[in-house]
């Protein structure tokens, strides 16, 4: 079957035909059930999550100007969504946040992870990625992942895009602390 | 920015989460539910619109009558079809007596275009009311 445009079936769906959505959730589902998933953290939460974004997207789709593209506004929503569902629960958070690395640490990370085999790094990389705030998550899921443009990125997280790229390197250092920190900690325990 | 990061390298090999095979349906069965729950909202008859544009010409319909009726020869001495017969609007406006007097004099058909817009109103209101029941 030919796949029209998204603007295709939003005007469908204006026009009264609801299953004209279907299409829409078959093209973004697996995008938004993946940032879901980074941002929540669990598997349950990222589905109910992903699902309330549809649902919010097909009530508020009247509000959608066409301005932004739909997979950018929607992405908003989905973004929004996520975190408004971890709020709260961000406390009981064990962090190796005060891991402070030199840049020869960095590198022996870097090196130790490059051993590794793909499930260890898988795992850590999980256990790492866990560590980070949820907006963090997002916006490496986002760029790294999803390789959308700074500026979309700052349209779903409502930031600038040089608060976009801030907040990119920070959290890509981040990311390397948290690894430092879970790798010493492994270290400590044999 | 700095894309050739290892980490970053290793970081996009992880697997994509897959949402849930029934995925598409769930979310259809919950879109179909808030069309149910939605109701048809019924839209008055007679648009914002079209009523602001009846007041405005109505408006000036009666203010043009006003004036005409003082800039007319002889309009103190108001001829019989300028007049409304027993319909004394002074009752009513005592405050603006120089306003009413004028109206007491203005043709009847004043009064059926007042009334006529009030009835439109009230079919229009009733009829919003009753149908989003």
């Amino acid at each position: 079957m030919e796949a029209k445009s998204d603007s295709y079936y939003i005007a469908e769906v204006l026009k009264g035909n609801p299953e004209s959505f279907a299409p829409l959730v078959d093209k973004y589902k697996q995008l938004a059930f993946s940032l879901s998933m980074k941002i929540t953290k669990n598997r349950e939460d990222a589905e109910e999550s992903a699902q309330d974004a549809f649902v919010k997207a097909y009530k508020s789709l009247e509000s959608f100007k066409g301005g932004a593209t739909f997979k950018t506004w929607f992405f908003r929503i989905v973004y929004t969504t996520a975190i408004s569902k971890v709020r709260g629960k961000q406390k009981n958070l064990v962090s190796f946040e005060d891991y402070k690395v030199s840049d020869n640490e960095l590198v022996d990370t870097e090196n130790a992870v490059g051993q590794m085999t793909a499930e260890e790094r898988s795992a850590h990389l999980h256990k790492a990625m866990d560590e980070l705030d949820p907006s963090e998550r997002a916006i490496l899921n986002l760029y790294y992942f999803e390789e959308m443009p700074v500026d979309d990125i700052a349209a779903i997280m409502d930031l600038t895009a040089s608060n976009v790229k801030i907040k990119l390197f920070r959290s890509r250092k981040r990311l390397h602390e948290q690894l430092h920190g879970l790798l010493k900690s492994e270290e400590s325990l044999v | 920015m700095k894309k050739q990061d290892p980490l970053i390298a290793y970081l996009k090999e992880l697997p994509r989460e897959e949402p849930p095979g029934n995925f598409t349906q769930m979310v259809m069965s919950r879109v179909q539910l808030e069309t149910i729950k939605s109701p048809v909202v019924y839209q008055p008859l007679i648009s914002k619109e079209v009523w602001r544009k009846v007041f405005v010409v109505s408006g000036l319909l009666l203010l043009g009558a006003v004036i005409l009726y003082f800039f007319l020869p002889g309009g103190t001495n108001s001829t019989s079809y300028l007049t409304l017969p027993k319909v004394d609007f002074s009752i009513l406006f005592k405050p603006f007596m120089v306003f009413t007097q004028a109206l007491n004099k203005i043709s009847i058909t004043f009064l059926g275009v007042l009334i006529a817009i009030a009835s439109l109103l009230l079919v229009d209101q009733l009829y919003t009311r009753f149908a989003n029941r």
